[in-house]
């Protein structure tokens, strides 16, 4: 707010912040554009300090390691998050309740998690990144390293040397 | 997501051995400590390298489900078991391999019972954490072996950012413990002391002209033996250059919870609680055998 004209200007800015009415546009790698809400689009620390520092709002923000299926989704968690209140008890269920289904479906294709976590941690929405994590950690929990390899598609790629080094250190005491 | 719902039947791309170790980190922290050292260093090299970051091995709590886990028959022993055809997974090689991954960064340690009593001559775990964990903020101690409660005051100038200490039983070697600590723990602020006999020499270690006490600002002697006299000791000149916020002495024996004395000189702390304490060890109408300093009802039960 540096090149405010005056306090009246830099109110009406802040309200206009508050209230989350300013839209911002947000391009897929395949540039395709999506228009958010600011209060939406604040869900992300990296575009939230893009637009603090005064950034390029008119001109929207490119998302050159984002493509759009993978947009459209985390653009869903965070219209819920930054649109909606969670002052009561009802609404703050109501927002578990959208999580509790936002992961549910990513859990069942987990190809699409791996997409949407990396996106999260790209675009820095913590709350996001924490559901899909645990998501993952969920997954992991119980299983044997061949299970977790089965449910992730990993290959095992361990050398016969990285298995005697394993052995030796979980064995040296 | 309409579409694109053709994506139905995935064989999973080989993303996931790809996922950066910093992501993985972050999926590890909410796993468990077993979960962390037995199956996910075992999938794949990239999540081999993002389970040994050591900052995933800062906080190790041994004492959650530690009897499921280290007896022969858990299920942690017997997954490394078969992984790596080592014969007995043991509390000892447990505590090895996550020191070792924390690479000296270890700054909060829990252990449960069931330390091994190393003979004098072999170094015993608590040597070992010695050397390895210099950095420790907290730290949680089981009743110790005879040879490590002799070794305790030698070992304390190691830890020279503790801020918390725990132990669950009061080692003999209390006095020597108190007077290390004063000297080589500057930031210690937290005392906790969970069972045991508190004797005259251990309640003048604790005194409020002691050392340890300009240290102190909280100090927890609950279901200790403690005698009036010894509490006396503890909480004359309360209040004084160096404040104890906080001290509890609850479910104890040796003095009465609604003593008028006990409770007058411990006004001035601002957080004072001996509720539970009893003067003596009645016998609740459970049948004990009459073995009034040893009676279980004040030893913590594992």
């Amino acid at each position: 707010m540096a090149t405010g004209s005056g306090a009246a200007a830099a109110a009406a800015d802040a309200e206009e912040k508050e209230s989350g009415s300013r839209m911002i546009t947000l391009t897929s790698n395949e540039g395709k554009a999506f228009v958010v809400t600011e209060a939406s689009a604040r869900q992300s620390a990296t575009i939230r300090s893009m637009v603090d520092d005064g950034g390029c709002v008119d001109k929207g923000f490119p998302l050159p390691n984002v493509d759009s299926k993978t947009l459209a989704r985390v653009i869903q968690y965070c219209d819920e998050h930054g649109n909606k209140e969670a002052h009561t008890v009802d609404e703050r269920a109501a927002l578990a309740k959208f999580d509790k289904d936002f992961i549910a479906e990513l859990d069942a294709d987990k190809a699409f998690l791996y997409d949407v976590t990396m996106a999260a941690n790209y675009l820095h929405i913590q709350g996001l990144f924490a559901l899909t994590t645990q998501c993952i950690a969920d997954t992991i929990k119980g299983k044997t390293p061949e299970e977790i390899r089965t449910a992730f598609g990993i290959e095992y790629d361990l050398t016969a040397q990285d298995e005697e080094e394993i052995k030796e250190e979980d064995t040296h005491a | 997501m309409a579409d694109r719902t053709t994506r139905s039947t995935p064989p999973p791309p080989p993303q996931w051995a790809e996922l950066p170790t910093d992501c993985l980190v972050h999926v590890f922290r909410r796993l468990d400590l077993d979960e962390l050292a037995s199956a996910a260093p075992l999938v794949c090299r990239g999540w081999r390298r993002a389970a040994a970051d050591p900052s995933l091995w800062r906080a190790l709590d041994l004492r959650r489900d530690h009897l499921a886990r280290f007896m022969p028959w858990g299920a942690l022993a017997g997954a490394l078991a078969r992984l790596h055809g080592v014969h007995r997974f043991t509390l000892a090689g447990f505590l090895r391999l996550c020191v070792a991954r924390a690479a000296g960064t270890v700054a909060d340690l829990a252990l449960p019972p069931l330390l091994s009593s190393s003979s004098s001559s072999s170094p015993s775990e608590l040597d070992h954490v010695a050397a390895e964990c210099p950095a420790l903020r907290r730290l949680a101690l089981p009743e110790l072996s005879p040879s490590d409660d002799a070794r305790l005051p030698s070992l304390v100038p190691r830890w020279r950012r503790l801020t918390h200490l725990e132990l669950d039983s009061k080692p003999s070697s209390f006095p020597a413990v108190a007077a290390a600590l004063a000297l080589h723990c500057p930031d210690l602020a937290v005392l906790r002391v969970t069972s045991g006999s508190v004797k005259p020499e251990d309640a003048a270690a604790m005194a409020a002209s002691s050392p340890l006490r300009g240290r102190l600002r909280s100090l927890c002697l609950d279901r200790c033996y403690l005698p009036r006299q010894e509490l006396f000791a503890i909480l004359a000149g309360c209040g004084g250059a160096a404040p104890l916020r906080e001290f509890t002495a609850r479910w104890c024996v040796g003095f009465d919870d609604k003593d008028e004395e006990v409770l007058a000189r411990g006004a001035a702390i601002e957080r004072f609680d001996i509720g539970g304490s009893r003067l003596l060890d009645e016998p609740d109408g459970d049948a004990t055998n009459g073995d009034d300093y040893c009676d279980s009802s004040y030893v913590d039960v594992i």
